[in-house]
């Protein structure tokens, strides 16, 4: 098989005078996992469309290998039919009238395979997403997540050179969920399909992706690793959307190698900054990231700050607690209980966030 | 990872017939709609038939109807027989709808099946049967006078709305009760505990909730009591009591020299009315389903005690089914087997199988019959197989006219039978080939499809918006076309409802009379057309007889076609 990345490039869509997607841009790699979150209405779901051919966007252009599936300054726009990309939708969209082998040959039979070998490549699939003893039944007899697996399978049987996938595990129960990720994630892998994946659930994008987009009001904001976007997000958004995070304003101080906050405890950053110094910055702290009742020779080459537990709750593996430093409330975590009262914070300078806005 | 491909080189030709089948579709909606509405039109601003030619624009048509004082009466007496035939039909359809729905009348159900049966009925038919029995020498009236009672007269504006009414009421029936049985117990339980009694709940809670139904059925009697035609034609014929509908028959076909602007005139006017009142009922449809998904599952509803009035009640509903359906049916059956029918002489001694033996050798009788059958059963196949792809070009494509198609298929509801009858009538003047089509049952099919195209869409559509469009999307990125997606994704999962139009366009097209009435020709005449002709000769054993056939044909057909539907409930 050749090589085929997948690039988007420009792509806009725009419905009277309302913007939907603004300039995106990405590249994605053969047999990448690469997943879009954001918001509801930030255009994840209409870029997934727009790739899948089931929309038409008005500006931009998306090539596959070195097939456009649309280009929209040349007027070129492959119907869905022809793309030869896999789709699978939150509801399943499993064919209620036919078996699950039907619904599986379906495809099949559309690219005119033969019948004995169809059935062998139904059986390999099936067998692949562990519903081969399910194959006679009709979905209506089938729990939700082995419908989810069928309709996986069936994304899968005529072998796309794209699998896109919306929100796939949303109808799922929590448990079932997690399981469901793992088990997704090792598929993929072993198939090798470059896969796009959309969610809302920020869990799921860091544990299956190769890499993530976020976007937000139809634009894109970052794209990285799952890392990437977590110790580096792009702004406060990102910041905010991946994960939970302290967000704390201040003043650069000593050549811009450190931050006063409202409180007048001073944070030592990893890096430089290019601010003068007075200018007032944000900055961002995981709750994980903070050290909480920390004696100085613990803490040392850490910020110390001092500050009031007022409030905890105990969340089973954990307890978090509303700290208050200085005009600002601090979330920070533990594995035991801390009685409310005067704590010491330690936060490592390669912990803090720089937000440029 | 094994990848098939999609055969690419086919693929474009597809989508240029996809779209090309597409496009014809639409076209027969907009033709099928447009066709018999236009020469009308024109026909109403011109000064001479339009096959004449050189025919000049004219108000002349519209200046006589206005000024005519034969158009003056008719449309007084329409306006009366409108008030009275609407009223009627909606106390009896309302009350019945409550009644079944919200009380504890004994055997609600049986009286409920019984109260439907003018659906299946000929409008003809019912008047028929109305003649036999209550007409000036009726059976019953006959009877009564010999008791000395004497009944009131049939042949009058009182009696073509009585008649009406009965013939109208199972529709109103119907949507109300589908109102009365989504409400909500609790709003009257609340009423209940603040202290008041069933009638005050009734009065002031159970009929105010069921306004939309209430004033959506209101203009549904309004233009049906505007289209009647055939029991007007029946009861008020031997009087010359004229409503609208009738006069545009008598006068556009009738007459030896029809004035046809005057006709297309009076038709266009009539068309103008009904589309007002049909735009306003069409949105009151919207606002009431809205109602009904709000609402939701079905509820728990509390029963109304009728207490001592629950067998008194139970009886007067019983006798109007029993007086004004069942009396009138055995009198068809009845006469159909008799030389007479008079209370004079006992019917065993008047038995004959005489009036289907004239049937059965009455060429024109026979062909009635089988023209029907071949409309009905072959028409209908084809009407339900371009209203499906109708509803899934309108719902499930992505072809640019396609909101334009789900309003159009609506429009043919403002147009009354008879003027679709006329309208073709006037087309096939026109276009070339016209002329052929007239003399075969492709005229009947294409009027018959027309007129029925609402009714059938309503069936098709909704079956088809509530199958998930994901359903649709899935098969299309796997490389199904919109002809495949429809045929072997949609189509399988909506069969029942296509069964069930046709159902109901079998149904409507063996009755059906209106639309044929302008169209049939020596050899192409249908069941329904017959029986006018022949009742308006005045030998009603054989009329009735052949009644009492197309009542079979109906009965016959919903047994075969229940057990069909029994059959394959899995799907």
């Amino acid at each position: 098989m050749t090589v085929a990345n997948l690039v988007v490039d420009r792509l806009e869509h725009t419905i009277g005078a309302i913007q939907i997607l603004k300039d995106i841009c990405f590249e994605i790699k053969d047999g990448e996992f690469f997943t879009m979150i954001g918001p509801s209405g930030c255009g994840k779901s209409t870029t997934l469309m727009s790739l899948a051919g089931l929309l038409r966007p008005t500006g931009g252009s998306i090539k596959l290998g070195e097939t456009f599936f649309l280009d929209a300054s040349a007027k070129r726009f492959v119907q869905p039919q022809r793309r030869n990309v896999g789709l699978m939708f939150q509801s399943y969209a499993l064919w209620p009238h036919m078996t699950v082998r039907q619904n599986l040959m379906f495809p099949l039979k559309l690219r005119k395979i033969g019948k004995s070998e169809a059935n062998k490549r139904i059986d390999e699939v099936l067998e692949l997403v562990e519903m081969l003893p399910y194959s006679e039944r009709y979905p209506s007899e089938l729990s939700g997540g082995q419908q989810q697996r069928v309709a996986l399978g069936r994304t899968l049987v005529y072998g796309p050179s794209l699998l896109l996938l919306d929100e796939p595990l949303s109808n799922l129960d929590a448990q079932l969920r997690e399981r469901a990720r793992l088990w997704l994630r090792n598929l993929q892998r072993r198939t090798g399909v470059t896969t796009v994946y959309v969610t809302h659930d920020q869990s799921e994008a860091l544990s299956l992706s190769d890499r993530i987009a976020i976007l937000k009001k139809g634009e894109l904001v970052q794209v990285g690793s799952p890392i990437e976007v977590y110790t580096r997000p792009a702004d406060r958004f990102v910041a905010d959307f991946i994960g939970k995070i302290n967000v704390l304003t201040g003043t650069v101080v000593d050549n811009g190698s450190a931050v006063r906050l409202t409180s007048g405890d001073v944070l030592t950053l990893s890096e430089r900054q290019t601010h003068a110094d007075g200018q007032t910055i944000s900055v961002g702290i995981r709750p994980e990231r903070i050290v909480v009742g920390a004696t100085p020779d613990v803490a040392a080459g850490k910020a110390l700050i001092h500050g009031q537990i007022v409030e905890s709750t105990f969340e089973g593996s954990k307890f978090v607690h509303s700290v208050q430093v200085g005009q600002d409330t601090v979330r920070a975590e533990t594995t035991d209980a801390m009685a409310p009262g005067p704590v010491t914070l330690s936060i490592a300078p390669q912990s803090i966030i720089v937000f440029n806005a | 990872m094994q990848m098939y491909q999609t055969a690419q080189s086919s693929k474009d030709w597809s989508l240029f017939l996809e779209r090309s089948l597409q496009s014809l579709v639409a076209f027969i909606c907009v033709a099928l709609v447009l066709v018999p509405l236009a020469p009308l039109f024109i026909q109403a601003f011109i000064d001479r038939p339009l096959y004449d030619s050189g025919w000049q624009l004219s108000l002349q048509g519209f200046h006589e109807l206005f000024t005519s004082p034969q158009v003056a009466q008719v449309t007084w007496n329409t306006l009366y027989f409108m008030v009275m035939t609407s009223t009627l039909s909606m106390v009896l359809g309302i009350g019945a709808a409550v009644l079944i729905g919200r009380t504890n009348l004994p055997l609600a159900e049986a009286l409920h099946s019984f109260s439907r049966w003018p659906i299946y009925i000929s409008a003809i038919v019912l008047a028929i049967g109305w003649t036999i029995v209550y007409g000036p020498s009726g059976y019953i009236t006959i009877l009564l006078r010999q008791i000395g009672i004497s009944t009131g007269n049939l042949y009058s504006l009182e009696g073509i709305a009585l008649v009406s009414a009965v013939s109208h009421a199972p529709v109103t029936l119907i949507y109300a009760i589908g109102s009365v049985r989504q409400q909500d117990s609790s709003l009257e339980n609340a009423a209940l505990v603040s202290g008041a009694g069933p009638f005050t709940i009734l009065r002031k809670i159970t009929l105010p909730l069921m306004r939309p139904a209430i004033i959506f059925c209101v203009i549904m009697n309004v233009v049906t009591s505007l289209e009647s035609f055939a029991i007007p034609l029946v009861l008020g014929g031997p009087h010359g009591i004229d409503l609208i509908a009738s006069y545009i028959y008598r006068a556009g076909f009738s007459a030896i020299t029809p004035n046809y602007p005057l006709v297309a005139a009076a038709a266009v006017t009539l068309v103008m009315i009904i589309s007002a009142l049909t735009v306003m009922q069409l949105f009151l449809l919207r606002k009431m389903s809205r109602f009904t998904t709000v609402v939701g599952k079905a509820v728990r509803q509390n029963k109304f005690d009728l207490g001592v009035l629950r067998w008194p009640v139970f009886a007067i509903f019983s006798l109007y089914i029993i007086v004004c359906i069942l009396i009138p049916m055995a009198g068809v059956f009845a006469r159909a087997f008799t030389h007479f029918l008079t209370p004079l002489i006992p019917i065993s001694s008047t038995f004959t199988w005489d009036n289907f033996s004239v049937i059965f050798s009455d060429s024109g009788y026979v062909r009635a019959i089988k023209n029907t059958l071949i409309i009905s059963f072959f028409g209908g196949m084809l009407s339900t197989a371009i209203i499906t792809l109708i509803v899934f070009v309108a719902q499930r494509s992505n072809f640019p006219g396609r909101v334009v198609l789900d309003f159009l298929v609506q429009f043919p509801r403002a147009i009354p039978g008879i003027l679709i009858g006329l309208g073709l009538f006037y087309a096939a003047a026109l276009l070339p080939g016209g002329g052929w089509l007239m003399g075969t049952l492709w005229i009947l099919v294409i009027a018959y499809t027309m007129r029925f195209l609402p009714n059938g869409y309503s069936i098709i559509a909704p079956a088809v918006m509530a199958v998930s469009q994901d359903l649709d999307k899935a098969a299309n990125t796997m490389g199904a076309s919109w002809l495949r997606v429809a045929l072997q994704i949609v189509v399988p999962l909506i069969k029942i409802s296509i069964f069930n139009c046709y159902s109901i366009l079998f149904i409507f097209s063996v009755k059906e009379y209106a639309s044929a009435i302008f169209l049939y020709r020596q050899g192409t005449e249908v069941m329904g057309s017959v029986l006018l002709s022949f009742w308006a000769q005045g030998d009603s054993g054989p009329v009735a007889a052949l009644a009492v056939l197309q009542i079979l044909i109906v009965i016959t057909y919903a047994f075969i076609a229940g057990r069909f539907i029994k059959g394959h409930d899995r799907g």
